[in-house]
C-alpha cells in the first residue's frame, strides 16, 4: 500500500518532520508493504521549516538505503523500517538511489499575486472586481501585490486561487497517472494561516474531481491543526495571533458545508488552548524555523492511526479528536494514553536511547570489541563515512527535536520528554521514570551499555553488512534499555 | 610421547644436563605438563569464563597482564618443582625456570588464538 502524505505550508512541514521521527524510530504499521510518499506543498520554497523537513526526509532515505536490510518492511524490528519513496520515482522498477524529491512546485510562483492572475491583461471591469476582493495597496498589508515567494502570509483567499493552479502542474498530472486503487492520501494542514487553510480544501477538491477514478474515489485522511501557538505582536507583520481564532472559525464554517471536505474518510482535528508562549513573528522565508511542538507530534500520530485503519473502517467519513490522560503544562509522557504510549512513544524512547548511545557514548568505547576494525570499524566510520555522518546528524536532529525544542517555554505547552544532558549515563534519560539502581546494579552506565553492544554485535549474522550490523546492534541495545525501563511513565 | 616432547622442548633451549639425569627422567615432563595445564586453565578463564560473562577483563592490557601472570607462574612452577626434586639451585635450574617463563607465555599466546573465537568480550583480544 502506498500512502501519499501532503504536508501543506509551515505546519504541514513541521508535522511531516515529526512523522519522519516516528518512522525513523521504527513505528510499526498493519500493512507490511507500506510505502510512504511524502510531498511538501508550499509556495514559500525557501521556508526554513520546509527545507529542514526536506533535508530530514532525504537523510531518512539515504540512511534506510545504507543501514537497513533490503527486505525490511514496516513491520520489521528496526529503526527506519518503513520505506519512503520520491513522488517523481513512483515506478517501482526505477532505481530509488537518487536524492529524495519531496517538493511540489507551483508554476509561476516566483511572482506577485497580481502577476499570477495576469491582472494587467484583465478588462477594466474585471480589474475593478478584483480590487473589490483584494487590497491593492502597496503597504504592509498588501494582497493583490503580495509576493508569493514567501507564501500567502495568512491570506487563504489568495491561497485558494493559487492552489487551483496545482491541477495544471506536471507533478499533479503524474500523481493522477500513477495512482492505483491500493493507494491512500493523507493531507496535513493548519487552519489558522494562509497556505494550509486554503490548500487543504482545494487539494481535496482537485482529488475528488480527478479524471482518474482510483484517485477520485480514494480514501483520504486529513488533519487540520487549529491554533496551538502564538507569535510575537508586530504591527508590520501580516501574521497576527489575535486573528488565529477568527480565521479558524471562518474556515471551520466553510469546512462544515463543503461537500468535498465532508467526503474525507478520516478527518482529525487538533488544537491546544495553552498558547501562553510566543514564537518569533517571521512571515516566511529561510528565517521561519519554528521549534517542534508536542501538537505536531500528536498530529503525526494521527497519520499512523489513519494508515492502520482497515478499508472497512474508512468506508464512512468520520471525524476524530485526540484523547490524552491529562492536559498539564508541561506535557509529559505519562499523560499519553496507553495505546499511544505503546504504539508511538515506546519506539521514540527506543530511538532516544539509540541517539544518546550513538552520539555521546560510542566514541569513548574504543577499547570495546564491537568498536574494532574487524567488527563495526567505528574509527573508520563503518567504511561509509558520508552515510555514517548523516546517521549521526539524524540522531543529533532527533535529540534537538525531541528535547531542546519540545521543552521550549516559547511553545506555550512544552513537552518534557528526554533528558540528554546527563554526561555518560542513561539512567535518567526518560523524563518521569528513571532506571532502578542498587548496591550491585549501577544501571545503564557506559560500561553496561558497552557490554550490551558487544554481546549483541558479535551475535549478529556474519553475512550482514557492517552498516546493517551497526544499526541492528543499536536497535537491540536500545530495546534492552527500554526493557530495563519497564513500563512507560 | 609427552616425555620426549617436553625433553626436546627444554633441551632445545637449555641444553642437556649430564650431572642431573632427573631433568630428562621426569622434571621436564611434569613441569611442562603442569605449565601447559595451568596456561590452558588461565586461557579458558580469560576467554570462555570471564570473556563470555562480563566486559571486566578483556582488553589488550588485560591480556598482557594475564600473559605476564602465566609467565611468572611458569617460572615459579619450574623453579619450585626442580628445586623440590633436586634439593639445590644451580645455574641450569635458573636457566630452565627462565625459559619455562617464555614457554608459559607462548602457550598462553597459542591458546589465545584458539579460544578467542569462543569468547564474546575478548573476541578480538589480543588482535
Amino acid at each position: 500500500m502506498r500512502v501519499f502524505i501532503f504536508g501543506i505550508g509551515g505546519t504541514g512541514s513541521r508535522v511531516l518532520r515529526s512523522l519522519t521521527m516516528l518512522l525513523a524510530s521504527g513505528v510499526k504499521f498493519n500493512y507490511p508493504d507500506l510505502t510512504i510518499i511524502p510531498i511538501v506543498i508550499d509556495t514559500d520554497a525557501h521556508n526554513g521549516d520546509t527545507s529542514r523537513t526536506r533535508d530530514l526526509l532525504r537523510g531518512y532515505h539515504t540512511i534506510r538505503n545504507h543501514f537497513v536490510s533490503k527486505n525490511a518492511t514496516s513491520q520489521s524490528d528496526s529503526f527506519f523500517n518503513t520505506q519512503i519513496r520520491s513522488f517523481n520515482r513512483l515506478d517501482s522498477t526505477l532505481s530509488d538511489a537518487a536524492d529524495l524529491d519531496v517538493q511540489f512546485n507551483f508554476q509561476n510562483q516566483e511572482n506577485t499575486f497580481a502577476n499570477f492572475i495576469n491582472h494587467r491583461e484583465l478588462t477594466e471591469d474585471n480589474k475593478d472586481v478584483m480590487e473589490l476582493f483584494y487590497n491593492d495597496s502597496m503597504g504592509s498589508h498588501r494582497e493583490l501585490h503580495l509576493d508569493l515567494t514567501v507564501g500567502f502570509k495568512g491570506n487563504p483567499n489568495i491561497g485558494s486561487v493559487v492552489f487551483n493552479g496545482l491541477a495544471g502542474s506536471q507533478q499533479f498530472k503524474n500523481l493522477e497517472a500513477s495512482f492505483t486503487n491500493n493507494d491512500r492520501i493523507f493531507i496535513i494542514s493548519s487552519i489558522f494561516g494562509g497556505t494550509g487553510a486554503s490548500g487543504f480544501p482545494t487539494l481535496v477538491k482537485l482529488i475528488r474531481n480527478s479524471t482518474n477514478e482510483n484517485l477520485k474515489r480514494c480514501q483520504i485522511g486529513a488533519i487540520t491543526v487549529m491554533p496551538y501557538f502564538n507569535v510575537e505582536s508586530d504591527d508590520k507583520s501580516a501574521i497576527n495571533s489575535a486573528m488565529f481564532d477568527t480565521k479558524t472559525k471562518a474556515a471551520l464554517a466553510f469546512y462544515a458545508s463543503d461537500t468535498h471536505i465532508n467526503s474525507v474518510n478520516a478527518l482529525y482535528y487538533l488544537a491546544d488552548s495553552a498558547q501562553s508562549g510566543t514564537l518569533p513573528n517571521v512571515e516566511g522565508g529561510k528565517d521561519q524555523v519554528n521549534n517542534s511542538h508536542v501538537i505536531e507530534l500528536i498530529a503525526a500520530t494521527s497519520i499512523v492511526d489513519f494508515i492502520n485503519k482497515s478499508n472497512t473502517e474508512l468506508e464512512v467519513p468520520q471525524c476524530f479528536e485526540f484523547g490524552a490522560e491529562g492536559g498539564e503544562n508541561p506535557f509529559t509522557i505519562s499523560q499519553f494514553s496507553n495505546h499511544t504510549k505503546e504504539k508511538c512513544i515506546r519506539p521514540l524512547v527506543k530511538m532516544a536511547y539509540a541517539a544518546k548511545i550513538a552520539t555521546d557514548l560510542i566514541s569513548d568505547l574504543s577499547s570495546e570489541t564491537f568498536y574494532g576494525s574487524k567488527e563495526l570499524n567505528i574509527a573508520g566510520e563503518l567504511g561509509i563515512p558520508n552515510e555514517y555522518k548523516k546517521l549521526l546528524k539524524f540522531f543529533q536532529e532527533f535529540k534537538k527535536w525531541s528535547s531542546e525544542e519540545m521543552t521550549s517555554k516559547d511553545n506555550g505547552r512544552s513537552f518534557n520528554s528526554f533528558n540528554f544532558d546527563q554526561e555518560k549515563n542513561l539512567n535518567f534519560l526518560v523524563h518521569g521514570k528513571s532506571i532502578k539502581t542498587g548496591f550491585l546494579n549501577s544501571g545503564l552506565t557506559a560500561k553496561n551499555i558497552a557490554k550490551r553492544l558487544t554481546r549483541i554485535e558479535v551475535a549478529e549474522p556474519k553475512d550482514l553488512s557492517v552498516p546493517e550490523k551497526y544499526l541492528n546492534t543499536l536497535y537491540k541495545t536500545a530495546e534492552e534499555c527500554v526493557g530495563e525501563l519497564g513500563q512507560m511513565p | 610421547m609427552l616425555l620426549s616432547f617436553f625433553n626436546f622442548l627444554y633441551e632445545l633451549v637449555c641444553g642437556t644436563n649430564p650431572d642431573s639425569p632427573e631433568y630428562g627422567e621426569g622434571i621436564f615432563e611434569s613441569v611442562g605438563l603442569l605449565t601447559l595445564l595451568t596456561t590452558l586453565i588461565i586461557s579458558l578463564i580469560f576467554y570462555v569464563g570471564v570473556g563470555r560473562w562480563q566486559n571486566i577483563w578483556y582488553t589488550k592490557i588485560h591480556w598482557l597482564v594475564t600473559s605476564l601472570f602465566c609467565a611468572v607462574v611458569g617460572f615459579g612452577l619450574a623453579y619450585s618443582l626442580a628445586k623440590h626434586d633436586l634439593g639445590s639451585v644451580d645455574s641450569y635450574l635458573m636457566r630452565f625456570a627462565f625459559f619455562n617463563l617464555f614457554y608459559a607465555a607462548i602457550f598462553f599466546f597459542l591458546f589465545s588464538l584458539l579460544f578467542k573465537n569462543f569468547s564474546i568480550y575478548s573476541k578480538r583480544t589480543p588482535f
